[in-house]
């Protein structure tokens, strides 16, 4: 069983993908900030990682840099997950080796999608 | 004939004297030395002009004497008040350097009195030019000799009046008092009532000091001088007891007029050469408002007449100039004061166009996240069989969601009117203020367990006239960040106090607290604090702004005290019915 962890600050969101994600057979962990994250990604190593940009104590973009300078989890995907619909952020997702960018509101089946597409 | 032949040996003399200084050692020893020009010693130079004023002192018929090197400037001088001044383009100097040079008899205007130079080269060890050596002649001596008697025997003399009677020249005879300034003999009035251009005779008179004389006058238009000779009738008698003897006397006072006569002239037409020559040099100088004083009504005269003209000009054309510039100069910096002011504006344009789009991209991550959770449960709603019990979970989840967009969406249109300057309406009336107060904690105390809330409400608060709804707003603000900003928890205070015509109300937290740099500008609406932003609190920053023109829209006062990492403190006043409606009625 795939695990998949889910970043964001926003318990409704979380709660929102964990239902979705579940439903499909994947099993998720969750983390309501950076280093939270960072944390249980380093002890649970995660198939995936859904990554929000916006967070308290370290904000996404310092999570994604600091999971690709380690040998241990640069090779696991990360989707960012954001309300930031900006260019430049996605730019610099991009540049920091986010494999991808899905942009809040999304709609659940895109999301879906696009980790079936990334884990198979 | 005599006085003429006097006055050339006297100026050879001279001449001779010059030349033989110039030839001397001790002239040669006061050349300025090669490499003394830029630091002139004083010390040195000192000694050098008392060895020049023990030559002069040798010369009585000189006045001073002086050294001018090559470039013309005065090297070294008896009187010290020369030195350092430049003579590159005087005639002695000029002259001067290529051999002897006797400059003819000129009055000086400068000193008021006639001037004479010798000037010669002085050649170093090597035959080369080394300097011009200058005396100028005592000009008393050649006075002297104007006013010798020769030819005009024992009693004769002649002087120069001018136009005002007064007395030019040494006169010979003593009244016992010195020498009269002015003379008003019968000779002296028909000179210069009848200016007379040729010799006019005058027969019998008493001379300025009551002898019974004959005399002869002479008026000289150019320089408005009267030139006179007379001798005692006694002599003349005596001299002309023979016819021929008489005629003799008479043309020994013609020659004596003519010779005068003659020197005159040349010195006034030199002298208004010079005079042109001065002016002409002062006002190519830049000395505009010089004007050259000459009444003359030929050539000179004319030429005088423009040169005045000319600088006339050029002062107007300058001063004209002179004022384009000032209001030039004005003109810049004015545009200068106006381009610092747009500069100020463009730096407030650009700092507040950096909020806007720092507000635009908050606020649309604001409302992007709600939104988030609206779609994705009711698409989850719609598109699976979920239980009951979620189903409700769900449907909480997308109410409060919808309601928080809304909240932020009140927000935008609240701040859109208050930027429009159409305000919102406030519908006012009677309200209890702890009516308000306690709905709204109560809400917030529902959705927190980290914080306690304290009050501090005393019972009997007057009522006050106000919008129940914007006043809640306001609460449900200060509350909303009151919690938002002590995410670890901690006791909120609500107090009210009774003040001047007044109530006030506080709401204090226990929390993060707001900066020195942050806290002027809270109530600034897209204001959002850097680190605000770093801890990724949410909020549009619009909530304050909106508060503070709810509360001065009720006649009130909102402010913020705060300690970082104390705690903040925010407090508003609204006024009491009773001094509500003596403020008058306020019309939003």
């Amino acid at each position: 069983m795939k695990k998949i962890l889910i970043a964001d600050d926003r318990s409704e969101v979380v709660e929102l993908v964990k239902v979705t994600l579940e439903g499909e057979g994947y099993r998720t962990i969750d983390a309501s900030d950076g280093r939270e994250a960072l944390e249980k990604i380093r002890k649970e190593k995660p198939n995936l990682i859904l990554l929000d940009i916006v967070m308290p104590k370290m904000d996404g973009f310092e999570v994604l840099s600091k999971l690709k300078n380690d040998s241990q989890t640069k090779d696991t995907p990360v989707i960012m997950l954001t309300a930031q619909g900006q260019k430049v952020d996605q730019e610099k997702g991009r540049r920091l080796g986010a494999r991808d960018y899905i942009t809040k509101p999304f709609s659940l089946s895109h999301l879906l999608n696009k980790i079936e597409e990334i884990l198979t | 004939m005599l006085k003429s032949s006097q006055i050339s040996t006297y100026f050879n003399e001279r001449a001779k004297d010059v030349l033989s200084l110039v030839n001397s050692e001790d002239i040669a020893g006061l050349l300025p030395l090669e490499n003394e020009k830029q630091g002139r010693e004083a010390k040195l130079v000192g000694g050098k002009r008392e060895k020049l004023q023990e030559r002069l002192n040798l010369y009585p018929d000189f006045l001073y004497f002086s050294i001018l090197e090559k470039k013309g400037e005065v090297y070294l001088c008896t009187n010290k008040t020369h030195e350092g001044m430049l003579r590159t383009n005087v005639r002695y100097f000029v002259e001067g350097k290529k051999g002897l040079f006797v400059d003819t008899l000129s009055y000086d205007i400068s000193k008021s009195r006639p001037a004479m130079m010798i000037s010669a080269p002085v050649f170093d060890d090597e035959g080369k030019l080394g300097a011009v050596f200058v005396g100028e002649v005592d000009p008393t001596s050649v006075s002297a000799i104007m006013t010798e008697r020769s030819g005009l025997g024992e009693t004769g003399e002649t002087y120069l009046i001018n136009n005002y009677n007064s007395v030019l020249t040494e006169l010979r005879k003593d009244t016992g008092r010195g020498s009269p300034t002015f003379i008003y003999t019968q000779i002296a009035q028909n000179c210069l009532d009848k200016k007379p251009t040729a010799v006019f005779f005058n027969s019998e008179y008493r001379d300025y000091i009551g002898d019974v004389v004959l005399g002869a006058c002479m008026y000289l238009r150019e320089r408005g001088i009267g030139i006179i000779a007379e001798i005692d009738k006694g002599e003349a008698y005596a001299h002309t007891k023979e016819l021929g003897n008489r005629i003799f006397l008479f043309a020994g006072i013609i020659v004596a007029i003519s010779l005068g006569l003659g020197l005159l002239l040349t010195r006034s037409i030199r002298a208004s050469v010079q005079t042109l020559a001065e002016g002409s040099r002062r006002i190519g100088a830049g000395d505009l408002a010089h004007r050259i004083e000459l009444r003359r009504k030929d050539e000179i005269g004319n030429l005088a007449l423009f040169f005045n003209t000319m600088a006339e000009n050029l002062q107007k054309s300058i001063s004209k100039l002179e004022n384009t510039l000032k209001d030039l100069r004005e003109e810049v910096a004015e545009r200068k004061r106006a381009e610092a002011l747009i500069r100020e504006q463009n730096e407030r344009l650009k700092e507040l166009d950096r909020m806007k789009s720092e507000f635009l991209s908050t606020a649309a991550h604001e409302l992007r996240t709600p939104l988030t959770s609206i779609l994705g449960f009711s698409e989850i709603l719609l598109k699976r069989k979920v239980g009951k019990k979620r189903q409700d979970t769900f449907l909480k989840t997308i109410n409060k969601e919808a309601e928080g967009l809304a909240d932020i969406i009140n927000d935008l249109l609240d701040v859109s009117g208050i930027e429009s300057g159409r305000g919102f309406k406030m519908k006012k009336a009677p309200i209890e203020l702890k009516e308000v107060i306690l709905e709204n904690v109560d809400l917030f105390k529902s959705q927190t367990d980290k914080h306690t809330f304290k009050m501090n409400i005393p019972p009997d608060l007057p009522k006050i006239e106000a919008d129940k709804d914007r006043i809640g707003q306001v609460i449900e603000n200060l509350l909303s960040n009151a919690l938002k900003f002590s995410p670890q928890g901690g006791e909120i205070t609500v107090s009210v106090e009774e003040v001047n015509d007044g109530v006030k109300t506080i709401v204090t937290d226990k929390g993060m607290g707001i900066s020195k740099k942050d806290l002027p500008h809270v109530f600034e609406k897209f204001y959002r604090a850097e680190r605000v932003s770093r801890l990724a609190i949410g909020g549009t920053g619009l909530g304050l702004a909106i508060a503070k023109y709810i509360v001065e829209s009720h006649g009130g006062r909102i402010w913020a005290e705060s300690k970082l990492g104390k705690g903040s403190t925010f407090s508003f006043t609204l006024p009491t019915r009773t001094s509500k409606r003596r403020g008058g009625r306020r019309v939003l």
